[in-house]
Parts: structure tokens; C-alpha cells; sequence
């Protein structure tokens, strides 16, 4: 079973959570990987089998997620080899996330903090309270 | 993108069926899509197990058309046919009438759920006879491969290991595999397609993730809701929750509403209300 949560922005009129259909979950959990360093570049991406085996997904969903990210040029494709992560995607997948911080992180913390009365100042004083480096 | 209108592995065109005084199917025209996994479901008595038994031909009395583009195979809970038969002699019967049966991979697929083969078919508990059902089917590798309530009974070790069983199947003998089920979202990520059954009509047949695109749970207060029409509304305190269509609640405009997907089974429990008339509007 898939149990991603996803963080992705969603459209103009929802601001609950939407969730993503399975195949960009997939591709999604793939990305993650990339980004956190677990899946390095040049790495040999898992295959579709792999990955529908590990989640007990349909093959044909597991594909639809690998090419997802080839069309996005997050993996590349060899030739009766299999899928491989394309040089530089990380840090591409890392300005997509650092672009969508706002949305994803900033504007649910302000919602949050505009309900519970909390100023820009007490909000700031919490990230230096809370920052590892403080 | 999935192609819009697949290939069909099975036509139905015009069926009907009665049992008795009761209609189970009225007037079903649809097709099955070719090498893709179809969730049927619905609610009991919706006629689920009718329409997978008409497909196989265990139905001679139903009207309409059928057509099976290659051999079919249907596992269901009855077994009256094979009464005082052991689950090995069974297969030893589909190895000799049904070409392709790979009676190694029933087998093995018996030894993997923990079912003994030389137990009498009618000795097996429910979620025994549930695992040889699905281990004969899968291994007969049947181009239109018919799993009737599978989960009936099985623990959650052996659900997993179906699930994981359609997989490895899908694998190495892809093909038309149509199942129903009750265990819906659990279920779920092994359909590319749906069809949702009520009182013997079809009230959905398509991509899954087209479905689930089309319709949201939005949650709001009584006032900000007043204007949307939902589906399945329910009150809590000054809270309202239900089921809406997207182009609906965008064409209304519910401002700060809560908008979250549904899951599978949500999906299916509502789009028999949406195919009638009137929908029960909020407030």
C-alpha cells in the first residue's frame, strides 16, 4: 500500500488536502528519494517491476510514475538496461521545492498562526527558538 | 495518458437478467478493457456476481449479447460442482480441460497461502477455499481471468500476499483480470479501471483516476455550504461535509471551503446517488 502524504500545491479552489493520483504518488516517492540522496545521480532508478512489487500496485501505474519523470527529465532511459537518474536533477528537483516553499510550508504556518493570534515578530522569535544552528 | 477507449477483452451488449421475481442485471451494455485490471463493485445484491457469471457463461437465461474475446475464467464461492473433490484432483480436472492451466503454479500458489492440497474442497475453511479459488484462477492463466469476492475470508497476511500475487502475475502473464471486491480502497491500487454496479444497472465505467479527478469532499460551515448541492451531507456542530462534483462546487464557488480527494471506496459509495435525479442538497 501507498501512504504518501503529499505537500504538492493544489488547485485555485481547494486548499485541503487533494491528494495525487497513485501514479504521480509513485513518481513523487521517486523524486523524494533523489532529493534526500537515497537515489544518487547516474544511479540506476528501480524498475517498474521493483516498484510495483514493493507497493502492490498495478505495473501499468508503476510505469505511468517512471514516465512521468522521463518526460520531466528526472530519469533517462537506456536502452534494454533500464532507468537512470539524469545528471543534475537533483539540484533541479531542489529549486522546484525552494520555489514552492511558500506554498507548501509558509502559508498553512500563517493560516495556523493568524487563528491562534501569533504576530510575524513571535513567529520569527519561534524559527530563531527553534532553528538546530540557534 | 491511458487511451479513452481501450480495446475490449469482453462485449456486453444488452443484458438482462432475472433470478426469479428479482432483475439482477437490467440492461447492461458496456466492455471490458483488454490487459488492464477492473475493479467491480457495488453494493450487495448490486449484481456483481451476475455479471461476472453471464460473462463466463454460467448464465444461459440472460438476454442480450456477449461476446468473450479468449478463454474465461471465473473463481466464485460456489463449489457444488466439485463437492468431495480434493483441491489436487481439481487441478489435475483444469489441467486436463482448460489449455494454459499451469497446474505447477496452482501449486505452488496453494503451497504459498498455506493450503493443503490434498484437503477435500468442501473441508477448507472460507478464507482457505477463498485461497484456492485465487490460486486456481491466477494459474490458469486465462485471458479474462474472473476473481469473485477474493478477500472473502482471508486474513491479512494472505491479502497481502494476493495482492502481491496479481503483481507478480501481471508480470509475467499480463492479461484481462476483472475483480470484485467489498475490501475496496485495500484493493484499489491494483485497478487502472472501475465499474460501479447499483440494483443491477451500471453507474460507472471508467478510468479510475478520471473518476477520482471528477469528484471531491468539501467541508465548510453551514453558511459558506449553503449553496452547494452535496452528495451524502452530514452535520457536525455548524460543520457541513459531503460529496460534490468539481465543476460543480467551482461553478458555485464555496470561498475558504475545505476541499480533499476521496478515496476509492468514497468514490464508489457515491456514484450510485449521483446517476439519480435528485441529489439531497445541503441545508
Amino acid at each position: 500500500m501507498v501512504s504518501y502524504s503529499t505537500n504538492e500545491p493544489i488547485g485555485e479552489a481547494a486548499d485541503g488536502p487533494v491528494e495525487l493520483p497513485l501514479f504521480l504518488r509513485i513518481a513523487q516517492a521517486l523524486e523524494n528519494d533523489i532529493v534526500d540522496g537515497t537515489l544518487t545521480e547516474e544511479a540506476q532508478a528501480p524498475s517498474t517491476n521493483e516498484i510495483a512489487a514493493f507497493h502492490r500496485i498495478n505495473p501499468a501505474t508503476a510505469l505511468r510514475g517512471v514516465n512521468h519523470l522521463v518526460a520531466s527529465g528526472v530519469l533517462y532511459k537506456k536502452r534494454g538496461i533500464g532507468m537512470f537518474v539524469t545528471a543534475g536533477a537533483r539540484d533541479r528537483l531542489l529549486a522546484a521545492r525552494r520555489d514552492d516553499f511558500a506554498a507548501r510550508y509558509l502559508r498553512p504556518l500563517l493560516a495556523e498562526a493568524a487563528l491562534l493570534g501569533l504576530s510575524s515578530d513571535d513567529i520569527t522569535a519561534l524559527i530563531y527558538k527553534e532553528s538546530p544552528d540557534a | 495518458m491511458p487511451d479513452p477507449t481501450p480495446a475490449a477483452a469482453v462485449r456486453l451488449r444488452g443484458i438482462s437478467l432475472r433470478h426469479g421475481r428479482t432483475e439482477a442485471l437490467r440492461d447492461i451494455s458496456l466492455d471490458i478493457a483488454a490487459d488492464v485490471v477492473t475493479g467491480l463493485v457495488g453494493r450487495n445484491g448490486a449484481g456483481k456476481t451476475s455479471l461476472l457469471r453471464v460473462i463466463a457463461d454460467f448464465e444461459p437465461r440472460h438476454r442480450g449479447t456477449v461476446e468473450a474475446f479468449g478463454r474465461v475464467m471465473l473463481t466464485s464461492d460456489r463449489w457444488a460442482a466439485a463437492a468431495d473433490q480434493s483441491v489436487a484432483s481439481m487441478i489435475g480436472h483444469l489441467r486436463r480441460t482448460q489449455p494454459g492451466f499451469d497446474a505447477d503454479r496452482a501449486h505452488e500458489l496453494l503451497s504459498r497461502f498455506g493450503v493443503p492440497a490434498r484437503a477435500g474442497v468442501l473441508r477448507l475453511s472460507r478464507g482457505q477455499a477463498s485461497a484456492a479459488q485465487v490460486s486456481l484462477a491466477l494459474a490458469s492463466r486465462a485471458p479474462i481471468t474472473l476473481l469473485d469476492e477474493p478477500h472473502l475470508g482471508l486474513d491479512a497476511p494472505s491479502r497481502d500476499l494476493f495482492a502481491a500475487l496479481v503483481v507478480e502475475e501481471l508480470q509475467t502473464h499480463p492479461r484481462t483480470i476483472v475483480i470484485s471486491t467489498h475490501l475496496i480502497d485495500e484493493t484499489a491500487p491494483l485497478f487502472e479501471r472501475l465499474i460501479v454496479l447499483d440494483a443491477g444497472r451500471v453507474v460507472a465505467d471508467d478510468d479510475v483516476d478520471t473518476l477520482l479527478g471528477r469528484w471531491v469532499r468539501v467541508q465548510g460551515s453551514e453558511a459558506r455550504m449553503a449553496g452547494v448541492p452535496l452528495l451524502q451531507p452530514e452535520r457536525l456542530g455548524g460543520r457541513v461535509t459531503g460529496i460534490v462534483e468539481r465543476t460543480i462546487l467551482d461553478a458555485v464557488g464555496a470561498d475558504g471551503a475545505r476541499v480533499s480527494s476521496l478515496s476509492v471506496q468514497e468514490l464508489a459509495g457515491v456514484l450510485p446517488l449521483a446517476s439519480h435525479p435528485s441529489p439531497q442538497e445541503a441545508s
